[in-house]
This record gives structure tokens, C-alpha cells and sequence, in this order.
């Protein structure tokens, strides 16, 4: 069963020679109580889709499928059966809220808000969703100003619960917090998910995040999903050059460890990829290094669905590598 | 609530003394009728003219009226007409503007031009047309010079609320099905009412000049009423023999504008909420500068291999709430070629010493240092910077996209420094091409006529070391070089770094809050918290060997690679860290709060660095203590 699915999604900015397609054909479905992954550089496309699901960037599709309804194109019905069931997260909580409203009054306007009539449950208090994210319940008269950034991301996860969602879409969310505030938003949003029956889509460009919290992850590169699969598959058996690249460079928590520099260049101008495979000019194993590889330049690998468990690439080796093991010993 | 607003209104100098003035005049307008109207029509055939005296304040006119009389009397009628033509305006005004803001793309950018068309008219021009359009009296003066505002007014409103209506928060909102009747008022006006009252002040204040303008050309009010303008027409004719006549209305009328604007700003800044708690921030005495220009002191030859000694920084801000310090007394000793780095939460204080040691803390902070030496010259931070040895030490930002100036070629940015040092046009371009070739920027020579929009963030943060380099320098300060970075370019930024440190023998100082970044890195870690270092030592010591709970709180809340769904969830420092003005700092050990292994000791006394079983910890219980350092 998936609580979220589309197919076909494509945004597209400018017209013309400016014209970027900033998501090219992503097909994504979230397991229903399950988290899906989204990870890639900036400018992948990954926080556009989360901006075209819910309805703030002006995409196309072929299918949504939102809680069992079905929709073929953007109609007031599909919006509106988004607005019921997915909400939004944003990176930055300081500017998600009214800087003139408390939070409680924040809060209190969701629950207040004629969509949320047709909610199954018993509607929350302000105060009830405010404990649901470890917050005292005095953060309802405080003004978005005079909260951290992590108490203020919690009071963003509880307005978000306000409108009931069985979809969350989390963007970057930790990527602004200090990691002990981090790793306190993140047991939070498993504790939650448990409780509430939550799916969860998590962008991130921190793949270690990512595969902490997600059961699915998909990899996206200059607009395309170019390798998806069960996080553990995805993320320690990569099989897509570029999947491989992205884990290679995060550096690991091990004194000593050789600086690993698996890409040397940087991303392509999206108003202009590259023809053929998209990644063929900054592949480690590409015609760069194997110029009998001419096949990624001439044919495009395509783009592929998350439920397909597969990797865009004509050389996708079948689970070539581990993580090597780490001897890293953090005390507890 | 109201009684807070006004409160606001009267904290600040400036809006009291607005306010007082205001009220003083509106009481005028009220009682003036009153009290002078018998002086203000006492026609008095031997008194034409009189000039200024104990009598006539400000003198008489040519029917023998008292003019100080006739001023007072016109407060009301002046005030009226002034705050009548402004509401008219600001009504208009603001709906339209806010009802265009609203309007599909197509019909507001049709709306927009004809809104900027009739800006281009002078407002006084508009206020004559339509006065002679309705012909002249009192409600006509108002409503033509209503009229005349309202299109500045309304193109300011459509902005703002344009500008408003495209922040997140507000898409956030739609997207969680709050109803426009809510967003309307709640979100677009509120945010929005800030700038709109203070034009609405200064729209009065306009208006005022408008109105008196318009009985100056004798088309505004009509005698027998009278206003400020009209009086001043009266004086004008003998400005020469009697000035007072005509000066008197006049000041009336400045007094009047200027305690508008002040009342308008103090409004504006009572009505925002993150504003009207706010206190004002007095600039410290710039203790900094007074060191700066101490007597550089003999090198000092026990320190050879020292690139930066520091002892005892602490940086510190007077604010009326008291006193702030993020940075509380550290010692800093960065060796010659070694990468240290600076490990801590945000709030700890770890940009603070980097600014502080860089010379560029903010000019109302009170940097002071026991000892400060770099490269074995004496003085204080900013003194040195100012010197040329302060060239030497290279300073690379968080975010790329604001170190760089936008305006100036890459080559001239990059040039500019040592050239000014004395080296040639040519060998400083030869030098810039070498050093973009060292952060392997490809085609260097090319690159330095581009501007730094043509360059992407990872490219920016490369020719901003490039920059550093340009002088040679003996420590580069990074802060946070690749936190707005993406994994892969921020594994390039660090290569680069590395190379650079490893090739030219620059020492490197790099703050992070990644403790991966720095363990792959550095050679030594200090480790920051509420602005003093609590663990000093080898990196393999400290990250694989931690000693104090807060260094093993911080690495037990990393999530690594290696954490799976499956695996532990990482640990989370329960409670805050105290923050830099001391409200919430105990009296002992400022981990206290949060540390799981507090005694009595930690709650009474601080504890120093001192020599644990390697490298330096600032804990009294730590695992393998042996003696104070």
C-alpha cells in the first residue's frame, strides 16, 4: 500500500533557451507508514518535487495518487485532497512562521482551518500537539523570534500534525540544527511516525541522516531519480557510479582516514545537461577514464521509479561494494 | 495590549519627545478655538502691523488681529484638513494597492503601470487639478489632496504586499489550509503595517505642507476660514518689516511635521513585536583600538615555532540588559603547519574567536587578550591585522555567495591587496593565475576577468582561497569553509585546503560543528563550549579517547555512515547550553546543567584546563586526571 504516489512528475522553470527542467520525469511512491529517502547535490531537483507534491511549484504529472484517490492532472479536487492529507516542513523553521502571530495562534489557525472539517479523530488542543513534540506548552505565547531553532522546527512538526496528515514531507529539516538538536528532531519524527502511522518523505543532502531514518532512498542527479532501492541496498551495495561518488565523499568520523575525492568537478549548468547519460562528464568509471564507454554519451540511462529497486547507469554493477567496516569507537 | 503599545511608544527618546509634541499640538486644536477665538477676531484699527512684543507674540496683521491668536485658532482647522486629505489618501491608497497586490500576474501588471503613470505627476500638481476640478472649500481641499496621495501610497502598498505574499511562511499557510479571510488581515496587513503607519504619519505631515500650500496660492481654504497657509499668505506680503507674522505659522507647521515623523518611526517600531522588546545595543568603549596602537614589542624567540600564541581571549559586549561575553578567556597555540581545529555548537563562541584573532570582531566588542602574538610580533589582534604583518593571516568565510564582492572582476579582487602592498601590475596577475591554478580553478587566466555570480558556490569558497593565498600567509582562518557546501564539492574545498597547507606551510585554523570534518583534517582539536575550550589534544585522542562528557555527548549525537535504521539511535544532549549574557550560566562548571556526572565541586567552582591522560580537559571528574596543567 503507498500513501503518496506520482508518476511522471516534470517542473519546469523558464521558457525558451532559459528553460531548466528542474524535475525531468521523477516517478516516487512513499510505502504507507514508511519513509522514503530523497538525497542528492544541491540543485538536483529533490526539494522541487517536495515543493510541486504539495502544490507550491507548478508541476505536471501523469498520475497522484493521494490516499487512495487518483488523479490524472492539478484540478481544485487534487489540491484539495493534497492540502487534507500531505504537509510540508521546510529547512528553515524561522521562516515558516508569521513573525506576528504567537506560535499558538499559528497553531490554532490550522486547527481552525475549514479543510480540517472533514478530519477523522478528535482534534487536538494547541497545547496537545505542542507536548506530542516535547515542547512546554508555554511556547504557545512566545513569538517565533524568541524560540531556537530546534524548539522552533518542533513547533513546525506540531503545526504540521495540526492538519492531521497521513503524508509528511520533510525538507533539509535538521540541516539547519547542531547535531545533538539534530539527533533529538530525528528520534522525534521515528517516535511520531510510530505513533500516528506517518509516511514520511525525507529530503536530505546528508546521505548518514538519510539512511538513519529511511526504510526506501532515492538518489537524484540533475533532475532525475538515478538509483533507488531499500536504503541499505542503495546506500552500502550503491550501484549507480554516483551513489558511490556521494557516499565516498562524506567524511567519516575516523581520525587518519584518507580524504577521498571521488568527483573532481562539479555540477553541470541544468539549463544545459549533458547529452546521453547526465553524469558521463563527472563519472569515475565514464568515458573520462573508459573511453570505450562511448555509450554513455550517446544513450540516455533514462530515469527510473523508486519502487523499481534499480540504477540508471549501462555499467550499474550488481552489489560491487560495502562500507568498509569502521573501527570508530564513540563512547556512548 | 494597548497599554504595552504605548509603553513602546514612549521608551525610546525620540518617540516621547514626537509624542509630547503631538499631543501638545492636538490639545491646541482642541482648546485654541476656545481660549483665543475673541483675540483671534479683535479687529483693532491702531494696532496694523505691529511687530513682536510682550502683547502680540507674533506681532499683528493688516486688520490689527493678533496673529499669535489667529495661529492657535488655526490648529484645529489645519490639523483637520491635514489628517482628513491623509486618511482619504491612505484609504485609497492601501486598498487599491493591496487589492492590485492580490490581482492575477496579467491584470496587476496593468494596474502597476497605470499606478506608475500618474506617480510621474507631482503631487501638488494633481492636488490644483483636482481642486480646480471641485472647486475650492474645505472637504473639496481635502478630498483633492486625498486624491493626489493616494498612488505613491499605493504602489509602496502593492509592493510591500506583494513582496509579502511570496514568503514562505505565507506559501506555508495556503499549503495548511488557512482561509484567505485569515491571511488577508493576519499575515499580508500585519506584516505589512509597519512601513504603511509610518508613511501614514509622514502622509499627514504632507499633507500638511500640501494643504498650507494650497491656501498659500489662495485656492485651499477660503476666507473667512482660515489655516496655517492662509496665515502665512497674510504674513508674507511684510516678511521683511514684520517676519514674525509669517514665521510663527511656519514654525507651527515644521514642529508639527517633525513630531509626526517621530511619532510615525516610533509607531511603526511599537506595532512589530520583535522590535518593541528589543533594547538598543550602545557600542562599547573600543578598548581594541586603544591597545591597536601600542608599540610592537621585540620578537620573542622562545615562541619560534609559534604562528599564533594567544592567552586569555575574551570578547565581550555592553548591552543596557548587562554584560554579554561569547567568548569567556581561551588560549589558542597554533604551531607552524599544523591544522587545529575548533569544534563546537552554534552559540559557542567558535565564530567569535575566529573574528576576534582575524581582527574583525564587531567594532562595539571588547576583544581583550593577556598576550596575543602572531608570528612573533606582540599586540592586540586588530592592532595587528592593521599592520602588515596582518597580511599574513587569511581569513575564508562560511558562505561564498557574500565574501566576494559582486561588482569588481575576479582578477581585480584579487590583485587589489597586494598591489597596494607595492607589487607590479603584472607579477600580481602572474601570481593570481598561479594561485587559482593551486585550487585548481580551470583556466585561471580567463577566470579573473569573470565576475563571482559566473562561479559556482564550491568554485567561489576555491577563489577565496586563492585569495588568502595571494599574500603568502602564515594561518589561514576557515570558518565553516564547507557547511553551505554539497558533500562532494566540500570534499574538493578540503583537498584544496589540505594541498595548500601541505605545499606552502600555512598553519590552518578550522571551526566546524562537523567533528567529522575535523577528524579527517586536523592534527590538534579544541573543543568549544559556552565560550571556553573544555578539551584540547590530538584529534585521535580526542575523538577516539574523549574525556569530557561534552565532547562525548557531541560525538556520541553524530550520525555516521555507519548508522543503519537498525542501529542505536544516536544520543541527544539532554537540556541548553548557558547563554553569552550569563542569564542561565551556574556558578561552577558551565556544563553543569546538562552533565551527567556532576559533583558538588563542579556546582562551586570552574574548572581549568588541566593535564588529563592525554591532552587537556576542563572537567573535574574526568576519567584519568593527574595534575593541574
Amino acid at each position: 500500500m503507498t500513501a503518496l504516489e506520482v508518476t511522471d512528475l516534470r517542473v519546469q522553470y523558464g521558457r525558451g533557451a532559459r528553460a531548466v527542467r528542474a524535475v525531468d520525469g521523477v516517478s516516487l511512491a512513499v510505502p504507507s507508514g514508511g519513509t522514503l529517502g530523497l538525497v542528492g547535490e544541491s540543485g538536483s531537483g529533490k526539494s522541487t518535487v517536495a515543493r510541486a507534491l504539495v502544490g507550491l511549484a507548478h508541476g505536471s504529472f501523469q498520475r497522484l495518487v493521494v490516499a487512495d484517490a487518483e488523479f490524472s492532472s492539478w484540478s481544485r479536487p487534487a489540491e484539495a485532497r493534497v492540502r487534507r492529507h500531505v504537509q510540508f516542513i521546510t529547512q528553515d523553521p524561522s521562516s515558516a512562521f508569521n513573525p506576528r502571530s504567537t506560535i499558538g495562534a499559528s497553531i490554532a489557525e490550522v486547527l481552525a482551518s475549514p479543510v480540517r472539517e472533514s478530519a477523522s479523530g478528535t482534534a487536538r488542543t494547541p497545547a496537545e500537539l505542542l507536548e506530542l513534540v516535547a515542547l512546554d506548552t508555554g511556547v504557545a505565547r512566545r513569538y517565533p523570534h524568541e524560540l531556537s531553532g530546534g524548539q522552533l522546527q518542533r513547533a513546525s512538526i506540531a503545526r504540521a500534525l495540526a492538519a492531521r496528515p497521513s503524508v509528511l514531507i520533510a525538507d533539509e529539516i535538521t540541516s539547519a540544527l547542531d547535531v545533538g538538536v539534530q539527533a533529538g528532531i530525528l528520534r522525534l519524527l521515528g517516535d511520531l511516525q510510530k505513533e500516528l502511522a506517518l509516511s514520511i518523505v525525507f529530503i536530505s543532502h546528508n546521505l548518514a541522516v538519510t539512511r538513519h531514518i529511511s526504510d526506501q532512498v532515492a538518489v537524484m542527479y540533475l533532475g532525475r531519480i538515478v538509483e533507488a532501492g531499500d536504503s541499505e541496498e542503495v546506500l552500502v551495495q550503491s550501484r549507480h557510479p554516483y551513489t558511490r561518488a556521494l557516499v565516498d565523499s562524506v567524511p567519516r568520523l575516523k581520525v587518519g582516514a584518507p580524504l577521498r575525492l571521488p568527483i573532481q568537478s562539479e555540477p553541470p549548468d541544468p539549463r544545459r545537461p549533458p547529452a546521453g547519460c547526465r553524469f558521463h562528464p563527472r563519472c569515475p568509471v565514464g568515458p573520462q577514464t573508459n573511453p570505450e564507454r562511448t555509450d554513455c554519451i550517446e544513450h540516455d540511462p533514462g530515469t527510473i521509479a523508486t519502487s523499481a529497486s534499480d540504477a540508471a547507469c549501462h555499467y550499474a554493477s550488481q552489489a560491487t561494494r560495502t562500507i568498509a567496516a569502521q573501527d570508530t569507537t564513540v563512547p556512548g | 495590549m494597548r497599554n504595552k503599545y504605548l509603553h513602546a511608544l514612549f521608551r525610546t527618546p525620540s518617540g516621547a519627545v514626537g509624542s509630547l509634541t503631538l499631543l501638545l499640538i492636538i490639545a491646541l486644536a482642541v482648546v485654541g478655538p476656545l481660549l483665543w477665538h475673541d483675540a483671534a477676531q479683535a479687529e483693532n484699527v491702531t494696532n496694523l502691523n505691529l511687530g513682536v512684543s510682550r502683547d502680540h507674540l507674533f506681532g499683528t496683521d493688516g486688520l490689527g488681529r493678533d496673529v499669535f491668536a489667529r495661529t492657535m485658532v488655526a490648529t484645529r482647522l489645519s490639523l483637520l484638513l491635514a489628517v482628513g486629505a491623509a486618511v482619504v489618501g491612505a484609504i485609497l491608497g492601501y486598498v487599491v494597492g493591496i487589492v492590485i497586490a492580490v490581482l492575477p500576474a496579467q491584470l496587476r501588471r496593468v494596474c502597476l503601470a497605470a499606478v506608475d503613470v500618474s506617480l510621474s505627476f507631482p503631487v501638488i500638481l494633481l492636488a490644483i487639478v483636482f481642486v480646480a476640478m471641485f472647486g475650492g472649500g474645505t472637504t473639496s481641499t481635502i478630498v483633492a489632496i486625498g486624491i493626489a496621495f493616494a498612488p505613491p501610497l499605493a504602489r509602496l502598498s502593492s509592493n510591500l504586499a506583494l513582496a509579502e505574499s511570496r514568503k514562505e511562511y505565507f506559501r506555508i499557510a495556503r499549503t495548511l489550509g488557512v482561509p484567505t479571510r485569515t491571511l488577508l488581515p493576519r499575515y499580508l496587513l500585519a506584516n505589512i503595517a509597519e512601513p504603511l503607519l509610518l508613511t501614514f504619519f509622514y502622509a499627514i505631515g504632507s499633507a500638511l505642507v500640501a494643504v498650507s500650500a494650497l491656501s498659500f496660492l489662495g485656492i485651499g481654504v477660503q476666507p473667512p476660514s482660515y489655516d496655517w497657509g492662509v496665515l502665512l499668505v497674510n504674513g508674507f506680503t511684510l516678511l521683511y518689516v514684520q517676519p514674525a507674522a509669517a514665521l510663527g505659522p511656519a514654525a507651527m507647521i515644521v514642529v508639527t511635521g517633525i513630531g509626526l515623523a517621530l511619532v510615525g518611526e516610533a509607531s511603526a517600531r511599537a506595532a512589530n513585536p520583535r522590535l518593541a522588546g528589543a533594547r538598543r545595543r550602545t557600542a562599547g568603549d573600543d578598548a581594541q583600538n586603544a591597545q591597536a596602537a601600542a608599540e610592537p614589542t621585540p620578537d620573542d624567540p622562545t615562541s619560534d615555532d609559534l604562528v599564533l600564541d594567544v592567552r586569555d581571549l575574551r570578547v565581550a559586549f555592553d548591552t543596557p540588559a548587562g554584560e554579554v561575553v561569547p567568548v569567556r578567556g581561551i588560549d589558542l597555540r597554533i604551531r607552524k603547519g599544523e591544522v587545529l581545529g575548533l569544534v563546537g555548537e552554534s552559540g559557542s563562541g567558535k565564530s567569535m574567536t575566529a573574528l576576534a584573532i582575524a581582527g574583525l570582531a564587531p567594532a562595539n566588542a571588547r576583544v581583550t587578550t593577556e598576550r596575543c602574538r602572531f608570528l612573533g610580533h606582540a599586540g592586540t589582534p586588530a592592532g595587528l591585522r592593521s599592520r602588515r604583518i596582518g597580511q599574513r593571516l587569511a581569513m575564508v568565510f562560511q558562505d561564498p555567495a557574500t565574501s566576494l564582492n559582486p561588482a569588481m572582476r575576479l582578477g581585480t579582487q584579487m590583485t587589489e591587496a597586494v598591489r597596494a602592498g607595492g607589487v607590479g601590475r603584472r607579477e600580481a596577475v602572474e601570481r593570481a593565475v598561479e594561485r587559482l591554478t593551486d585550487v585548481r580553478i580551470p583556466a585561471p587566466a580567463s577566470r579573473l576577468r569573470d565576475f563571482a555570480n559566473q562561479l559556482s558556490g564550491g568554485q567561489r569558497q576555491r577563489v577565496m582561497i586563492a585569495m588568502g593565498l595571494m599574500t603568502e600567509p602564515a594561518l589561514i582562518v576557515a570558518d565553516e569553509p564547507t557547511t553551505a557546501l554539497d558533500v562532494t564539492v566540500q570534499a574538493q574545498v578540503l583537498s584544496v585546503l589540505r594541498d595548500v597547507n601541505v605545499r606552502s606551510g600555512a598553519s590552518v585554523l578550522l571551526i566546524s560543528h562537523d567533528m567529522s570534518v575535523i577528524a579527517q583534517m586536523c592534527s590538534k582539536v579544541a573543543v568549544m563550549y559556552a565560550g571556553a575550550i573544555v578539551e584540547y589534544g590530538d584529534t585521535a585522542d580526542v575523538v577516539h579517547r574523549p574525556q569530557h562528557p561534552y565532547t562525548r555527548a557531541l560525538l556520541a549525537s553524530v550520525i555516521t555512515l555507519d548508522h543503519s535504521a537498525e542501529s542505536e539511535a544516536p544520543a541527544e544532549p539532554g537540556g541548553v547550553a548557558p547563554s553569552a549574557d550569563g542569564r542561565n550560566r551556574p556558578g561552577g562548571c558551565s556544563y553543569l546543567a546538562r552533565c551527567p556526572i556532576a559533583s558538588e565541586r563542579c556546582a562551586d567552582e570552574i574548572p581549568p584546563l588541566m593535564q588529563g591522560a592525554a591532552g587537556e580537559v576542563a572537567c573535574w571528574n574526568m576519567a584519568d586526571k593527574e595534575q593541574l596543567v
